[in-house]
């Protein structure tokens, strides 16, 4: 299987704005909060993204826009890869995001049925896309070449990653700015809360971007660069098993048998729902002692963006030397799982 | 695996002029309109009242009662669909049951109109209803066809607006390349949208009475709903179940316009045209048809057209818009445009642009107009443009 290197980092979130605020916010157990209306919210800093506007010329952009160009930007900065008119359609963006269009989409809905259609602020219609900040991205970096926008809710991040690895595969892309990315939304909230999704312990809600570019060994080896980790195995399955655990062990051992690894040549092994039944199956049957990430603890569920900063952790890990190899189990916790390996 | 063919054998589509491949290409030939005045939602307040909504879809008559109570009405479309494409892929009846199918989705709103219920309900009749936000998910769309038909595999949903069904089947087209799973289905889906009906009012982007692509005196675009899913698989795969092939899949090109959310650039549908011919490894001679995204508004087919003259140069395909008579469907589009030339290539005759009056001298193609034309078609292109200048160019053969 092909490897892909991730050679830039970047994070918007509550607990941290940048890769070190995160990492080190993480060490610390930092916790950022409040609660609007009885539900416990995690935030991004108030103002933080009111630079960004002056900065980018943004006023127009929604708020998930917003916070994922900031992240994205760290993670091209980060890279030290110039996007040109050269290598521009050899270039791509590769984003998950889900919820982000519901703020716009509600408030235009708003305006028309309480004032009058013809009232309507048509600056809010773009916003209402799930794509808009996948696509100002591209238009922000001017990058030609293909831009995708994944919604799986929180299994989106990492299909966007595999697609990006896809495009470097069969398309043959060099680099791509792959993302993932939520805002705090309160129109969403009030819409699941109804649900019981949220229990203010376990799951509350958080906003959140992640973004890391990804580049092809070619891209690489030309440069000579430094790299964070290699991606070396990636799978991802859906549907009607006997029963979740085994669309889960299918997807790991799949994932393995591509790295060409045992299970036991990973080092930690981290899982982003907290599914007592998975982690026993994954402990029997494949000796997989399974940790559930503290990333969401500590910054909310956010759902597109979560399983990058997951990611992102892993990634912190790994260049603190503790760990040199390490996999995550990412799923949808009633219908998917992708899983990935990464390695220094 | 570079030398693996990729077919079509299913077909599946719900539109405002028909549902299932026999009616809407019926329809589709004789150049009907699905235009009509909009009964889903009051438009007494809009700048215009007309669109393409599907005036007849009963959920029932295609998946089960218990689907049909559990989803949105853009998941019901989308199973639908999908029942109709394994139906005539004779793939219906757990056949699907063992094997790894790869499920590529694309929508540009998903389920928004149950947030518009939502909304409707909290403003005007400032009441709830519980039983709507579960069916909100953008996620329902894939989990809802693989629990109807007990499907296993790989599910992608993209959300590239108005090209999304061309990006969901060049990703099909990728995967099966790759080996890595044995079926593919592929397409759009999108349901009729207060927000959408809203917003390109507000952005003078509807017609008034009638969709006229590419005409000197098009007002605009109507909006639409529908669905459009193909199946996918290789061609020996094909051969060995003695399916019928409708076409083969050679090639698709993915661009960016990379310069405004709402304004097309005739650059970027050139790039993805480009690069559909250079992965299908033809010259732009050897096109005889496109399916335009064609919406009818002044600026997306004056980019259009502009990229087909740069492109094709002195060649010059015919292009049609199949948006004259179904509306803009959205995330549906360009996969129901993909069924249209998958069609077009078996029966060998091109389906109309209707409702054109007068030649745009700045739109300098022969457009089909008003009436389908029977020819020898063997290569043609569908386009996909959209919102944020996301681009998809998908190339069809014919089977011999």
């Amino acid at each position: 299987m092909p490897e892909y290197f991730i050679t830039g980092v970047g994070v918007v979130s509550s607990i941290g704005v940048s890769k070190n605020e995160f990492w080190e916010a993480i060490n610390n157990k930092k916790e950022v909060f409040s609660y609007v209306d009885g539900n416990k919210i995690c935030q991004i800093g108030e103002g933080f993204l009111d630079g960004i506007a002056n900065k980018f010329n943004t006023d127009s952009y929604d708020r998930s826009s917003k916070i994922l160009l900031v992240a994205a930007q760290q993670a091209v900065e980060d890279s030290g890869f110039l996007i040109n008119d050269l290598n521009t359609y050899r270039c791509g963006v590769s984003v998950g995001a889900t919820f982000n269009c519901l703020e716009s989409a509600c408030l235009l809905n708003k305006q028309a049925l309480t004032d009058s259609p013809r009232f309507v602020d048509p600056s809010l219609f773009p916003n209402t896309v799930t794509n808009a900040p996948a696509s100002r991205l591209s238009i922000i970096f001017k990058i030609k070449g293909l831009n995708v926008t994944h919604s799986a809710a929180c299994c989106s991040f990492l299909d966007a990653l595999m697609y990006g690895s896809e495009s470097i595969d069969v398309r043959g892309k060099d680099f791509i700015i792959v993302g993932g990315v939520e805002d705090f939304n309160e129109n969403y909230l009030f819409s699941i809360d109804k649900s019981n999704y949220f229990d203010n312990e376990v799951s509350f809600i958080g906003e959140a971007g992640a973004a890391i570019t990804l580049e092809s060994s070619k891209s690489i080896e030309a440069s000579a660069k430094r790299y964070y980790a290699k991606v070396i195995a990636s799978h991802s399955l859906a549907g009607k098993f006997t029963g979740f655990d085994d669309l889960v062990l299918a997807c790991v051992k799949s994932m393995l048998d591509k790295a060409k690894i045992n299970s036991s040549n990973v080092d930690l092994w981290l899982i982003n729902f907290f599914k007592p039944d998975v982690l026993s199956m994954l402990k029997e049957k494949l000796n997989i002692s399974c940790v559930y990430s503290p990333v969401k603890k500590l910054t909310g569920q956010t759902f597109s963006a979560s399983s990058g900063l997951d990611l992102i952790y892993a990634i912190g890990l790994l260049n603190k030397g503790s760990n040199k190899m390490i996999g995550l189990i990412n799923l949808d916790p009633s219908f998917k799982c992708n899983s990935i390996v990464l390695t220094k | 695996m570079k030398n693996t063919r990729i077919v079509i054998t299913g077909i599946g589509v719900i539109s405002s002029i028909g549902h299932g491949k026999e009616a809407f290409w019926k329809n589709l030939l004789a150049g009907k309109s699905g235009v009509s005045d909009i009964e889903l939602f009051d438009t007494s307040r809009h700048l215009t009242h007309k669109g393409c909504e599907i005036k007849k879809f009963y959920p029932q008559d295609f998946i089960s009662q218990e689907a049909s109570a559990k989803y949105g009405r853009c998941s019901q479309l989308a199973m639908s669909a999908t029942k109709l494409a394994l139906e005539d892929a004779n793939l219906l009846n757990e056949k699907l049951r063992d094997k790894f199918t790869a499920l590529s989705i694309g929508t540009t709103l998903g389920e928004m109109a149950i947030i518009e219920q939502i909304n409707y309900l909290k403003y005007i009749e400032k009441r709830e209803d519980s039983l709507l936000p579960p069916k909100l998910p953008f996620t329902n769309l894939v989990s809802s066809v693989f629990d109807e038909f007990s499907l296993k595999g790989r599910t992608r949903i993209f959300t590239t607006a108005c090209s999304a069904g061309n990006y969901a089947i060049i990703d099909g087209y990728d995967i099966l390349k790759k080996g890595e799973a044995d079926f593919v289905i592929a397409g759009g889906a999108d349901p009729f949208s207060y927000i959408a009906f809203t917003g390109f009012n507000q952005l003078r982007a509807v017609a008034p009475e009638m969709c006229q692509p590419f005409d000197k005196n098009r007002r605009g675009m109507m909006v639409g709903e529908g669905s459009g899913m193909l199946v996918l698989e290789t061609m020996d795969s094909a051969i060995r179940r003695n399916a019928n092939i409708y076409a083969e899949v050679i090639g698709g090109g993915i661009s960016c316009d990379a310069y405004h959310m709402t304004h097309t650039q005739s650059s970027g549908i050139y790039d993805a045209m480009s690069e559909a011919l250079m992965s299908a490894n033809i010259s732009y001679k050897d096109v005889d048809y496109i399916c335009a995204h064609g919406t009818g508004t002044k600026y997306n087919d004056l980019a259009e057209s502009k990229a087909i003259i740069d492109l094709f140069k002195d060649h010059k395909p015919l292009v049609s818009s199949i948006k004259s008579m179904l509306g803009h469907t959205m995330g549906a589009a360009s996969a129901i445009g993909a069924i249209s030339c998958a069609l077009a290539l078996k029966a060998g005759v091109v389906p109309p642009t209707i409702n054109f009056e007068v030649k745009d001298p700045d739109c300098d193609i022969d457009c089909v107009p008003n009436v389908a034309r029977e020819g020898n078609y063997n290569i043609v292109i569908n386009n996909g443009a959209a919102f944020g200048g996301n681009n998809a160019s998908v190339v069809l053969r014919k089977i011999n």
